[in-house]
């Protein structure tokens, strides 16, 4: 259903007192959700991600370069032709509720997401109801104002905002932030249910724990870069993970024995190679200088000189 | 010893009180989890602990006297969002120095490089920020560290690098660690004790002979 | 992270055009200064020859009804009024600075004061309290400099009040008092560079204002004598010609009256882009 290829958006950006520099804050990323499927991206919480989002829905700011390709249902996605899925056919699950208007009641929004996917009034109404229902949202929820709304109950509210018009594809950034472990497991349920149901989920997130519960495939994201990814599954058996950074992430999760990652340096963006290079201990020439293509490995692609 | 002597205290505008005759006794050198849903307290007591509230009843001692109130405080708090935690206007060095004279190894340890000392908040990631935070609070002086949930909004390997480089410092230094967390699974890895900060009662603890197995225990004071 | 980048991003440029409007604008004003230098005196002697001859390229602004070249009395007079009106603006926001700390920082019953104080001063319509003042003074450019300062600071009072209230409950400002940090150290370090960008804004943007209630109270008679040339003088004498006719005695002063108001504000805008901290405050 949706397929990003070699996605790259740099920004310009005003670095103190240099005037212009592009910066390039996502390169060469690679992503594909199907129907029914949950599809976690990865990656250290940052810039990088968000904008992943904003770039599938068309909403980065002017300054933004976009490079690569984005497709929905094998059709190119311009911008008017995501100015027009946007809101129905694709929707975001913001990070925070800081992304409501925080003049208006919870209920009123919700009725207004699903009268922006085009609904008549009575219709968004009868469907703002069932969907407060179905997550367990009162009436008096309804009636509060953003501000109000304690977490759990928060995230809710932001789900229900982009579930309620029915849309097709479903991404949620960082759904899991803040919250409770009892949050957290309902809030990645709601998500899981919606993929069941026949939707694309597209979850974006550094809590790799909660993504591996209720992903089918997760891709992992370095320095902006995709660097590998596999099956849910393969992260239970130790070879099955090709990628040097990926196993890291893995061994250093404190129940898998909290490994610190020997050597970690921060990514080198400038030389054109691969970002992961001046922290791995196997890297070689080539990876300072050459970008890694994306290789097909049992579990999935990874992109790796030497794997 | 850091201890909190049936600490209570109520938010000015609220009805009902938030910590409701909390004791808890830390040596130094030892980890102690705190662990509980939001919106339990927990925050609220770190802040008291750390002196950054005084409770309405109750006292915090710190070797049996009161919290200085002048001075490099020898409780450091550490915050689960690290950029209101620097002043959007300071470099990074700046933002370092304000510690004091920032150790070489702990530097080393957390990973700051001194290319971007000269850069500002706005210009580092999250977890950048919060190994300046971190490297800030870390201090000969400071002897109990409490950190509120300080790795949430870090991947798993900045969070496991973080707290390494913390416990390698409580090891040379005998500092007393207090952790905040959700994830049980960080608590098991890093505390001696953890406390489920709602009911008091403890939920594991290391045995005395270092043999790193767990026992439940139940129903004992902090 | 994300909305920093937005918020860096759309200034990229516009930061460059910032500085070069600024650099242009202080550009205009110095040639204004130094033409007013060079253009002398002699404009300003009566000529009764010389009575209200229409723009030309003698008298390139025209005469007024005593002979006087209107080109000179302009240039001067802008000199004049900008003078006391950023002279005005400059008192102003000096008691707005010290006032507004005051509120911030000095307990319930400094901060009770100083906003009945704001209050009070706010709710009394301007042109007569201005009125009242000069009045009072005596009028002439002390008079008028004093009655636009009393006036003004009010607004520019409230908004350092704001910010320094704000700044107190950052949590950088806690964790710095638990890093050892005195009270001092905290208001220079760390509060006065916040507070010093405000202060410069909101002063430059003030000015404008100050700029034309001088003029105002000039025009109305209660401000500057006759005897040295401002816009407001120019523009009081003029209006008695009007109607017969000599439009060049109201228009070139009122222009350029405007023109110097705006290049003023448009300056303060820029100013406040440039000194404004880039990361969006919280989440």
């Amino acid at each position: 259903m949706l397929e990003i290829h070699d996605l790259s958006v740099a920004f310009s950006m005003y670095g103190s007192g240099r005037g212009k520099q592009w910066t390039e804050v996502i390169s060469a990323m690679e992503v594909s959700v199907n129907r029914g499927e949950v599809v976690a991206v990865i990656g250290s919480s940052g810039a990088g991600k968000s904008l992943l989002a904003h770039s599938v829905l068309g909403i980065l700011p002017p300054n933004a370069e976009v490079g690569g390709s984005i497709a929905f249902d094998g059709e190119v996605l311009t911008e008017a032709r995501k100015r027009e899925l946007r809101g129905n056919t694709m929707a975001l699950v913001p990070q925070s509720v800081g992304y409501l208007d925080p003049l208006v009641r919870v209920k009123g929004q919700v009725v207004r997401a699903a009268r922006l996917s085009g609904m008549t009034r009575p219709a968004a109404r009868q469907r703002q109801a069932d969907i407060f229902d179905r997550y367990g949202l009162g009436d008096t929820v309804g009636e509060k104002y953003p501000h109000q709304v304690s977490g759990g109950m928060a995230k809710r509210v932001l789900t229900a905002t982009a579930t309620v018009g029915e849309a097709d594809l479903l991404i949620a950034d960082e759904p899991t932030s803040g919250l409770d472990p009892e949050a957290i497991q309902k809030e990645l349920n709601h998500l899981r249910e919606l993929a069941d149901a026949g939707k694309g989920v597209l979850l974006i997130t550094h809590d790799i724990a909660a993504a591996l519960s209720i992903s089918d495939r997760v891709s992992i994201c370095y320095a902006g870069v995709t660097l590998e990814t596999v099956v849910a599954e393969a992260f239970g058996r130790p070879d099955a993970l090709s990628h040097p950074y990926t196993r890291g992430l893995w061994n250093a999760l404190p129940q898998n024995g909290f490994q610190s990652f020997h050597g970690l340096r921060l990514p080198k963006k400038s030389s054109g190679g691969c970002p992961f290079a001046s922290s791995c201990s196997r890297a070689t020439r080539p990876c300072i200088t050459l970008l890694p293509p994306l290789k097909a490995t049992e579990e999935g692609e990874v992109r790796c000189h030497h794997a | 010893m850091l201890d909190a002597w049936n600490i209570h205290y109520r938010y000015p505008k609220s009805e009902s009180e938030i910590v409701s005759g909390v004791s808890l006794h830390i040596r130094r050198g030892e980890t102690v989890g705190l662990f509980g849903p939001s919106g339990c307290g927990k925050s609220t007591f770190a802040r008291l602990l750390a002196g950054y509230l005084h409770p309405d009843s109750g006292r915090v001692t710190l070797g049996g006297e009161t919290l200085p109130q002048k001075g490099r405080q020898p409780v450091q708090l550490l915050f689960q969002h690290p950029e209101l935690t620097v002043n959007p206007r300071w470099r990074a060095g700046k933002i370092l120095a304000e510690g004091g004279e920032p150790l070489s190894e702990i530097l080393e340890a957390l990973c700051i490089q001194p290319s971007w000392l000269r850069r500002y908040p706005h210009e580092l990631s999250g977890g950048e920020i919060q190994r300046l935070a971190i490297a800030r609070a870390l201090h000969p002086a400071t002897q109990f560290l409490i950190a509120d949930e300080m790795s949430a909004m870090l991947d798993a390997i900045t969070q496991a690098a973080l707290w390494h480089a913390v416990k390698v410092h409580q090891r040379i230094h005998t500092m007393g660690l207090v952790v905040i967390s959700h994830d049980t699974d960080l608590l098991h890895q890093l505390c001696d004790r953890i406390v489920d900060f709602q009911s008091g009662n403890f939920l594991e603890q290391r045995g005395g002979d270092g043999d790193g197995k767990l026992r439940p225990k139940e129903g004992q004071a902090m | 992270m994300v909305t920093d980048i937005l918020t860096v991003g759309v200034f990229a440029d516009r930061r460059r055009r910032a500085w070069t409007t600024l650099a242009l604008i202080g550009g205009i004003f110095a040639l204004l200064f130094i033409a007013g230098a060079l253009v002398g005196e002699e404009g300003l002697a009566t000529n009764l020859l010389a009575r209200r001859l229409n723009p030309s390229w003698d008298h390139l602004l025209g005469t007024d009804m005593l002979g006087r070249d209107m080109m000179t009395r302009t240039l001067l007079g802008l000199r004049t009024s900008l003078g006391v009106g950023v002279a005005a603006a400059l008192c102003s926001a000096v008691i707005a600075g010290i006032l507004g700390i005051v509120a911030a920082v000095g307990g319930r019953r400094a901060d009770s004061t100083v906003s009945l104080a704001v209050d009070l001063f706010m709710s009394m319509p301007h042109l007569v309290l201005l009125i009242l003042v000069a009045f009072v003074l005596g009028g002439g450019a002390r008079a008028v400099i004093i009655a636009v300062a009393i006036s003004h600071w009010p607004r520019l009072a409230r908004i350092i009040r704001a910010e320094v209230l704000q700044l107190k409950e950052a949590p950088y400002i806690h964790i710095a008092r638990k890093l050892g940090a005195t009270p001092m150290e905290i208001a220079l370090r760390h509060m006065m560079p916040h507070l010093l960008a405000q202060f410069v804004v909101g002063a430059v943007l003030l000015v404008p204002h100050a700029i034309l209630h001088a003029a105002a109270l000039t025009f109305l008679g209660f401000g500057l004598t006759p005897h040295t040339p401002s816009i407001g003088m120019l523009l009081s004498e003029s209006m008695r010609h009007l109607s017969t006719g000599y439009w060049w005695l109201a228009i070139f002063p009122g222009v350029a009256l405007v023109c110097a108001v705006k290049l003023f504000d448009m300056a303060g805008n820029e100013l406040r882009l440039l000194l404004s901290p880039r990361l969006s405050e919280g989440r």
